[in-house]
Order: C-alpha cells, then structure tokens, then sequence
C-alpha cells in the first residue's frame, strides 16, 4: 500500500473551530463521503460507535481523538484530519469515564486492517511523540502538514535525521 | 518467566475488534517473539470478551477500550501503551508480573 494514497492535503483541516466531538466527526466524515472514499452510513455509524467506545488517546501532550468505525462503511482508505483551535472535551478511549482536551483529530477509513496495521501502528506511534505531534499543529500549511506526516509514517523508523535543530 | 514451555495465550480486544487490536496483537507477538516465547494473540471485541474468556484458556486481556470488562479470572490490561508507546516498559513490567502468578 502506498501511504501517499492515504494521507492528502485536501483532507487536511486547520485551525477549525468546533465546540463538541460530534461536530468534529461529522464535518469530517462529511468531507470523506463526499469525496466518496466512504459510504453515506459511514457518519451515523462513526457519531454512534463514539457514544459506546470513544476515542481520544491521552498523549501527554497535544492530546488526539481517531474516531473510525466499521470497514464495511469504507470504499477507499483514507484519513481526514482536523487541527482545532480551541481544544474540546473529548472521552478517553482507555477510560470513558474521563474527558480530556483533544487538539487534533485523525479520522480513520480503513479497509484491510492487517494491510494496513504496519501503517496504524506508525500512526499511533507518531502520538507518543510530543515534537511530532507539536510540529503537525503547527504546519503552516496543509501540505506541510502531510509531509511531516509522511516523512514520520514511511520508511524506516530510524530515519530521523531531518529537522532535528530546534 | 513462569510458563514453561506452553504457549501463552492472549485476548486482544478493542471497539469493533479490528483496528486498534490489531497494532496491539502485533506488538505482542513482537515483544514475545524477541523473548523466545510461544504466544498465540486472537483478537475480538470488548464485548465478547467476558464470554471468550469463559470459553477458551486465555492467559491474559488486553483491552484499548476500557479496563472494565466484567472478567474476574483473568487478568484484563490496558493496551494504549501499545499503540502510543508512552508507558510501554510499565506495560510489559505489569505483564511479566500478571504472567508469573
């Protein structure tokens, strides 16, 4: 699979301004199916898979959410990403119990989980890694912001060498 | 550790059982297969969880969505160590713990 495939700077949203989970999922999942990479049932089945498991991960710095549902919703992988200008309160995927502020949300539309679990698992990896995730939030730009994600999500993950002088 | 020769076995449970179980299922076997032990992850959703726990031999539970399961013979894990990384080294601490009783 080719992660360029996935990652596009016109699903990239920046500095939005949303005030709940469920105005972020839906203006996201809004742009995926318009752009037919996801079925129409696709919305409804992500706003009411969140209401059971949500999905914000804490990172211990700019916290993010990655709603997703069923594969069977999907006809095209695909990620839809939003910045957000102000955090929102947002439910934790490992203690529902507890709201915590998420800054970025990454809406994932999967099809083949085991194709795309190398993928996932750089993904959610990239989360633990407070510079990344300051560098993502701070892009200048939509393209910006998907080079960084796709210099962090191809290849090795040993090649670290650019960027490093903050 | 404590298992002998026997393979371990482990429940690896998220939402729908597909995304999230999956990295971690993978990371398991990794962490394991570098440490020379036989593991079997079989993945599915938090929701079936307490009943395959009741119907096959499992080691261990990790969960990404929640700790609360309703299982009480086996020991349930948080797997968002898993897919971050933040607190990896306290997560496998906490199993070889859970694994040595």
């Amino acid at each position: 699979m080719d992660v360029k495939e996935i990652i596009k700077p016109d699903l990239i949203f920046k500095q939005m301004d949303f005030n709940t989970p469920e105005e972020v999922i839906s203006f996201l999942a809004e742009k995926l199916t318009s752009n037919e990479l996801v079925k129409s049932e696709f919305r409804p089945a992500v706003l009411e898979r969140e209401k059971t498991f949500p999905t914000a991960l804490f990172t211990g710095s700019i916290n993010v959410a990655i709603p997703h549902t069923d594969v069977k919703y999907v006809n095209k992988p695909a990620i839809a990403i939003a910045t957000l200008k102000h955090p929102i309160s947002w439910r934790r995927m490992d203690k529902p119990e507890d709201d915590i502020p998420v800054s970025m949300v990454f809406m994932l539309a999967i099809v083949d989980p085991n194709e795309y679990v190398l993928f996932l698992s750089k993904l959610t990896t990239l989360f633990g890694k407070p510079d990344v995730l300051a560098d993502l939030y701070n892009a200048n730009s939509n393209a910006d912001m998907a080079n960084i994600l796709l210099a962090n999500l191809c290849g090795e993950e040993k090649q670290e060498n650019k960027n490093k002088e903050d | 550790m404590a298992t002998d020769n026997k393979t371990l076995r482990i429940l690896a449970v998220c939402a729908d059982g597909a995304a999230t179980s999956t990295v971690v299922a993978v990371r398991l076997r990794e962490y394991f297969g570098n440490k020379g032990v036989k593991v079997e992850v079989v993945q599915g959703r938090v929701v079936d969880a307490k009943r395959s726990v009741e119907s096959g031999k499992f080691d261990l539970v990790v969960s990404t969505a929640g700790s609360n399961l309703g299982i009480t013979n086996v020991p349930v894990l948080n797997g968002i160590p898993l897919l971050t990384g933040i607190g990896k080294d306290q997560f496998f601490a906490e199993v070889e713990k859970v694994l040595k009783k």
